[in-house]
């Protein structure tokens, strides 16, 4: 293998390594939006993304398994009301991700 | 970069509470207390003589604004666009929003008095008390703070109505010859405010249905 192609290899090795849960656009943009804020309902979100209200939830509840967002769920009145605000952990996860991508980006641009 | 996107989307999502118009009514309200009691005492509906009816509509006007803003925060906006928890950075640009408005309104209150005493000239010359003038360039510049911090372009403008609305009413009562010179100014000032409120309210009512029940 020559040495070009060995460091392209290595290169692109990085992809394998991306964090799968935040890779998924939707995921991506809900951590975009918590990150921007201290903390936000689930209309909000709703709103800003365009998801549906199934896909949503099925997004959040992916982000909480991997401790990225929490979910904080109580009543207004009658009314069930989900506060999510993005974790400690998963901010970590998300500045990860866009350097890495960054950096796959720039490196297969420069190629 | 990383940051410069973050930063965008909070400011969109902030901005997306001036959506609703509610902003701009309110503001056009406030203006519109100033200048209805004038309107009406040049129909000749009512009389400055005593200041307490004048005072009252002023006053009804104010709180009507006031409680169609606060009102239609919580129970119009809020179950719409949901709620929201901003970060420090925004926090600490409303606490100064705060502040300007305090400093503002002390402002106001020191002219009023200074007027009430007759300290300040009254611009026998131009028609334009000097009060108007200092009511009109502290608007101007709190109100152009504001929007700045507030990151509420609409802002600007409405701080340039609110600034001329005070002396050009006294301008034209002294210097041309309409019969109904508050009528004109408020028209000019807190019309486009109450008409682009209304407006945007309506295609916010009609572009985001009510998702109070959706509970995630």
């Amino acid at each position: 293998m020559s040495k070009q192609r060995k460091s392209e290899t290595q290169d692109l090795g990085q992809l394998l390594d991306i964090d799968k849960i935040i890779h998924e656009p939707a995921r991506l943009m809900i951590l975009a939006y918590l990150s921007a804020v201290e903390s936000a309902d689930f209309i909000f979100l709703l709103n800003q993304t365009g998801l549906t209200q199934g896909n949503l939830s099925f997004h959040l509840s992916k982000l909480e398994e991997a401790d990225y967002v929490a979910i904080e769920k109580k009543f207004i009145g009658k009314r069930p009301h989900t506060m999510l605000s993005i974790k400690d952990k998963g901010n970590q996860a998300l500045k990860e991700y866009l350097k890495t991508m960054k950096g796959l980006i720039d490196s297969l641009v420069d190629n | 970069m990383e940051q410069l996107n973050i930063k965008a989307l909070e400011k969109r999502a902030f901005r997306s509470f001036f959506r609703d118009g509610i902003y701009d009514v309110f503001l056009g309200g406030i203006l519109l207390s100033f200048g209805l009691p004038l309107i009406l005492s040049e129909f000749g509906w009512i009389h400055y003589e005593t200041m307490a009816i004048p005072l009252i509509i002023s006053i009804i006007v104010n709180v009507s604004a006031l409680v169609f803003f606060v009102f239609g925060k919580k129970y119009i906006t809020a179950p719409r666009l949901g709620i929201i928890r901003f970060g420090k950075t925004r926090k600490r640009k409303m606490m100064h929003v705060r502040l300007l408005l305090a400093i503002s309104v002390l402002i106001g209150l020191a002219t009023f008095f200074l007027t009430l005493f007759k300290i300040l000239p009254v611009g026998a010359e131009t028609g334009i008390p000097a009060a108007s003038m200092i009511f009109g360039i502290q608007v101007l510049i709190v109100f152009s703070l504001a929007a700045y911090f507030m990151d509420f372009t609409r802002l600007y403008l409405y701080a340039f109505l609110f600034a001329v609305s005070m002396p050009v009413t006294f301008w034209l009562k002294k210097n041309a010859a309409f019969t109904y010179p508050s009528l004109y100014v408020s028209c000019l000032t807190a019309g486009p405010m109450l008409v682009i409120g209304l407006i945007l309210f309506v295609r916010f009512l009609r572009q985001y249905p009510n998702k109070e029940r959706v509970a995630g």
